[in-house]
């Protein structure tokens, strides 16, 4: 960006302006695009599965049946023929095995495979599949399957379907076709008008540009995002009913194909068709477990409806006719007619994530604009506001893995073997935390030394290296080491950023430095989970560690812009105080106090509910990766809201007392919350319960620590009191996954959430008489007393 | 391997054995026996021939390829056959003995509280099969260990099965039932009716025959009864795997049928002897279960009183065809998937 303001010379701020409104409508244009693009294949591929499975079954039911007789499994020679007729029943099946427990095909509709064993993958995932059909991907074919069992239980078998994903892949093209151009021109219009807008309103703010109002800018560009983001959904929904409809025909005529061959099974029999039973039972089954198909019907010869299920469609439906026919006899049919809204319940399944999608594109072109205006020539302390882009950017990479990150450790150290200690999950997330606890006063003096430009550079580089080693990361070993990577260049640019805060603020200017600061990490808080669990569950938990390595090789680019040298002396050098100054201020009870009952649980509490039990949990309950984000950015957005308001209200040690206990107690709560309410009620309470707590203590609980420790301060100085405050902070940080490890692992998650809930209400409690006893400052005292 | 095995004394055989499956099964990965090993000796014994078990316990052991020479003993309905096929399996010393059914099992392997060396086998491990109540025949003390060289096989499915798979032929509030007093299963089965009824919210009206002076059944009357019932309204007859009533059934279950109540059996004769639909064993796959439970003890290696006695897992839902055209009661569309329709010749 350098380049372009040398370029353009006299209007650099209009030219960012416009880059930024660009940047944020193609990440609106790429988040929508991938969004639709998944729901709609993550549709079509469940259709097809269970049309395949349906045949699958039935299989299965035959050959069940034939073993029960006493025929055994390998000596079955009508097994082939069985196999190759139900193998043309759908055209989408390519080859059917029957494999043993060893993963040796003793049968194939391509009789030449018979002898061959199946892939090692394939057979794990049909060995653990149990009672439930399975299914699972290989390379460009896929296969589903059920599981066969002789009459005492025992396994004797797989059936493995395979079948090509070309139908998936005509059907994918087809809606790309039309989604893709509408992508184009929704969202190519989106920009030109942002572009408009942006470039009149940096017009008429000319003069003014450097510190003006971020809001109209922002909302520049953001309505027509908006807009673009609504005309594509429409486009989406013509799209997904174009190349849903045809497959939920197909599927609907599938499955009527079985009921059919039932009823034929049933005059076989000698029972009349109109004299038949428990039809409308058949039916309703087959509509709960297919919960597209709005309507099913049996009709005779002359058109009566004999049975039928389901609110009977209007005209415009669509319906897949069933011929019911003996020989050459015709004597009904089966109708069954697809629900219209089936297709607008997936859109509108798919709003959440888009709502999450704007919020991030809000705070995105907040935090853009903010980093334009407020950097501009000429604005008030404008090196001071270049840091927050980069440190803005640098964290979001890091918030993306939150929500996938304690299951891909899980993934990788059981190496596709079943469940993992909960304990080993959480040593990498408690490792990160203990290095980034430990690097930081060392890694503050060395940037102090080498430059905070420089030591920036170094860390982003650093990260990103860390972040695509964890990427490739083939076990638990090497991603621990890849994660102690990513946490000292996380280290390092904390401090770094931290240390070139204060020497762009000085000492005057350093709470409102700090605020710049602490609002670039709380946007990204915002932003990085809930797009990070978005990518987890679409791209990918590898590619998701991959965005994160390009965020960090992005944030280079303002780090680059940085000011070399900063103005002011530090006074960070005066953190040199070590282990005896830290023994030193825990003599002060009150101190040891507020640390031990409320800094350090509210830390525990943070990182081992937020960061460790909640995706864990939240995946374990069968959810998706994007809800454990859309939880943690629900604890950020809150913490945004609230923290400003809190501080606001937060004078007096009584009340900052008050709110600290308050505070506690709200994310103790939370703990309850989820103990009592199941799964997404109670997740939901969890995470708001926590944002709010955490909100209403943070600024109190640091003046608090000056309150306290006027006398250490007075001595020590005021960095030495806070950097070992933040110190012992940080040591929870480090505690709070292993503490939410060894409950999970001993009482379940309902346990490790109420036990940890508990121990924050009595910590607030113990707080409470803690900082109550008589106290050193009469004022103080009278103060608490009230 | 072979100049190992010492025909004659049968106890160092076993052991001998024994070892040598363990290798088998640890070396090639598989029950698979080496083809130069000699094949096991199995002793069974039938009471009326051989039946649909032998053909499952034959095709386990083929699919499992395990070699095996079946040493057949029959006493053909007639008890006093069963000292002197006792004596035979003595002589012959295989390495494992079947017995078929209660009276065989009793025979052969005695009640566990009374096992007496001379008249019963003692010294071979033996699996019987198609004993219904092995618990009540005294051959176990309980299901879950026979404490003595012998486990089995029970061919009865769990009664709340049976129901659920009656209420989903036609619902019902009322359930009759038809009983000999003095047999124990029978009573079991009743008392273990009535508790589901309490639990599940049906009544159940239930009949026993009358015991004549010596303590035997009589079923002069037995029809009667059935009327009794029907004019108490169930919507059901079911009946318990009762030996005496077995003995009558066909002509109670035609009566039944003319009644319109639907009757439900608990075991194969009695869907054979005409009831509507019932749920059962397949004997192919009673033989199947008692083949793999040889297969634990003869290459598996383990002792007999170890295995728990089981029933099968999965039943056999059979429906009378001609019973369900007659009443107009055809089953429900969804069980003609699973269900086995009985077509009786005739």
């Amino acid at each position: 960006m350098p380049g372009v303001e040398e370029q353009t010379g006299k209007r650099p701020g209009v030219i960012r302006l416009v880059v930024v409104a660009l940047v944020v409508c193609l990440f609106g244009a790429l988040m929508s695009t991938l969004l639709t693009r998944a729901k709609l294949q993550d549709g079509l591929s469940q259709i097809v599965e269970a049309r395949v499975l349906a045949a699958g079954r039935e299989l299965a039911r035959s050959v069940e049946r034939a073993q029960g007789l006493g025929l055994n499994l390998a000596e079955l020679d009508t097994l082939p023929a069985l196999l190759e007729r139900h193998r043309a029943v759908d055209p989408l099946i390519g080859t059917i095995d029957v494999f043993d427990e060893a993963g040796q095909v003793i049968a194939s509709s391509e009789p030449a495979r018979a002898g061959a064993a199946v892939p090692d993958a394939v057979r794990r995932v049909a060995e653990r599949a149990g009672e439930t059909p399975w299914s699972a991907e290989l390379d460009g074919e896929r296969v589903a399957g059920v599981t066969l069992r002789t009459g005492f239980g025992l396994v004797i078998g797989h059936v493995g379907l395979r079948y090509a994903e070309d139908e998936l892949t005509r059907a994918m093209d087809a809606a790309d076709g039309r989604l893709l151009p509408a992508a184009a021109l929704y969202f190519g219009l989106a920009a030109v008008i942002s572009f408009v807008a942006v470039t009149w309103l940096a017009r008429r703010e000319r003069h003014a540009l450097a510190g003006a109002s971020q809001w109209p800018f922002a909302l520049a560009c953001l309505l027509p995002l908006l807009c673009a983001m609504a005309a594509f959904g429409l486009v989406a929904r013509e799209a997904f009913s174009e190349q849903l409809t045809p497959q939920a025909l197909r599927k609907a005529t599938t499955l009527g194909a079985g009921v059919a061959e039932l009823v034929g099974e049933a005059r076989q029999a000698g029972f009349a068709f109109e004299s038949l039973y428990g039809v409308e039972a058949a039916l309703s089954e087959l509509r709960a477990r297919n919960p597209e198909v709005a309507f099913a019907a049996a009709r005779d010869a002359g058109g009566q409806m004999l049975f039928s299920d389901g609110q009977a469609p209007d005209d415009a439906a669509d319906t897949a006719i069933v011929p019911l026919v003996d020989g050459s006899e015709s004597y009904g049919r089966l109708v069954f007619a697809i629900d219209p809204a089936f297709v607008s319940d997936m859109i509108g399944e798919m709003a959440i994530d888009v709502a999450v999608v704007l919020v991030v594109a809000l705070v995105l072109a907040g935090e853009l604009v903010r980093h334009v205006t407020g950097t501009a020539g000429g604005a008030p302390a404008a090196p001071l506001m270049r840091i927050r882009a980069p440190v803005f950017t640098f964290i979001l990479a890091e918030e993306l893995t939150r929500p996938c990150l304690p299951s891909y450790i899980g993934r990788l150290a059981s190496d596709g073997a079943g469940a993992v200690a909960p304990l080993v999950v959480s040593l990498p997330i408690a490792l990160f935390m203990l290095i980034v606890a430990l690097g930081q006063p060392v890694l503050g003096r060395w940037s102090e030394r080498i430059g905070r430009r420089r030591a920036l550079l170094t860390g982003a580089l650093v990260g990103a290296v860390g972040f695509v080693g964890s990427g490739f990361s083939q076990g638990l070993y090497d991603l621990i080491a890849w994660r102690a990577v990513c946490a000292l260049g996380y280290a390092v640019v904390f401090s770094a950023g931290q240390g070139y805060v204060l020497e762009q603020a000085g000492e005057a200017g350093r709470t409102r430095g700090f605020a710049v600061f602490v609002g670039a990490i709380m946007a990204a808080t915002v932003c990085g989970p809930s797009i990070g669990g978005i990518l987890a569950d679409q791209l990918g938990q590898r590619a998701t560690f991959l965005v994160s390595a390009l965020l960090c090789i992005a944030a280079l680019v303002p780090m680059w812009g940085l000011a070399g040298r900063g103005g002011a002396a530090p006074q960070v050098a005066s953190q040199r105080e070590g282990f005896g100054g830290l023994v030193r201020l825990l003599a002060n009870r009150r101190f040891a106090a507020l640390t031990c009952f409320a800094a350090i649980p509210a830390k525990v509490l943070l990182i081992g509910v937020l960061f460790y039990l909640v995706p864990l949990y939240v995946v374990d309950l069968g959810h998706g990766q994007a809800m454990a984000g859309r939880l943690i950015m629900l604890y950020g957005l809150l913490m945004v809201l609230l923290v400003p308001v809190a501080a606001r209200h937060g004078e007096g040690f009584a009340r900052r007392v008050a709110l600290v206990g308050g505070g506690l107690a709200a994310s103790g709560a939370g703990g309850f919350a989820v103990a009592a309410m199941p799964d997404l009620a109670g997740l939901f309470a969890l995470a708001a319960l926590l944002g709010l707590g955490q909100a209403l203590s943070i600024s109190a609980q640091a003046a608090l620590v000056g309150e306290l420790c006027r006398d250490e301060i007075a001595s020590h100085g005021v960095d030495a009191v806070y950097g070992a405050y933040r110190m012992l902070e940080r040591l929870g940080n480090v505690a709070g996954p292993l503490v939410a490890g060894v409950l999970v692992a001993s009482t379940g998650y309902a346990g490790a959430f109420a036990i940890l809930g508990g121990g924050a209400l009595a910590c607030a409690l113990l707080l409470r008489l803690g900082l109550s006893e008589p106290a050193v400052l009469p004022a103080v005292a009278g103060e608490a007393g009230r | 391997m072979s100049e190992g095995i010492c025909f004659g004394a049968s106890a160092g055989r076993r052991r001998f054995l024994t070892a040598a499956s363990g290798l088998a099964l640890a070396s090639a990965a598989g029950p698979l026996l080496a083809g130069a090993e000699r094949p096991l000796r199995i002793a069974i014994v039938n009471y009326r021939g051989r039946t649909r078990v032998e053909d499952g316990f034959e095709t386990y052991l083929a699919a499992r390829r395990i070699r095996a020479e079946i040493l057949w003993h029959d006493i053909a309905r007639d008890k006093q056959r069963l000292p002197g096929v006792v004596e035979a399996i003595r002589a012959q010393a295989p390495d494992l003995v079947v017995t078929w059914g209660t009276t065989v099992s009793l025979g052969v392997l005695g009640p566990y509280d009374g096992v007496d060396p001379v008249r019963h086998i003692t010294d071979i491990p033996a699996v019987f099969t198609l004993v219904a109540d092995p618990v009540g025949a005294r051959l176990v003390p309980a299901m879950a260990s026979s404490g003595r060289g012998v486990t089995g096989v029970t061919h009865m499915a769990p009664v709340d099965a049976q129901l659920r798979a009656m209420r989903a032929y036609r619902p019902f509030r009322k359930l009759g039932l038809i009983y000999s007093p003095n047999e124990k299963n029978s009573r079991l089965v009743a008392a273990r009716v009535a508790e589901l009824g309490r639990t599940d919210g049906f009544t159940v009206a239930e009949r026993t025959f009358p015991l004549d002076a010596d303590g035997r059944p009589d079923g002069s009357g037995a029809t009667g009864l059935l009327d009794a019932l029907k004019a108490d309204g169930v919507e059901w007859l079911y009946l318990p795997p009762d030996s005496y009533l077995t003995t009558l059934a066909r002509d109670l279950l035609a009566r039944a049928a003319e009644l319109g109540v639907p009757t439900f059996a608990s075991t194969e004769a009695l869907v054979k002897a005409g009831a509507l639909t019932g749920v059962v064993s397949r004997y192919e796959r009673v033989g199947q279960f008692t083949a793999y439970k040889a297969e634990q003890i003869l290459l598996g290696g383990r002792a007999p009183a170890s295995i728990p006695v089981e029933t099968l897992s999965r039943f056999s839902l059979q429906v009378n065809l001609p019973v369900a055209r007659r009443m107009g009661l055809p089953p429900p569309l969804a069980m003609f998937d699973y269900a086995e329709l009985l077509e009786p010749e005739g």
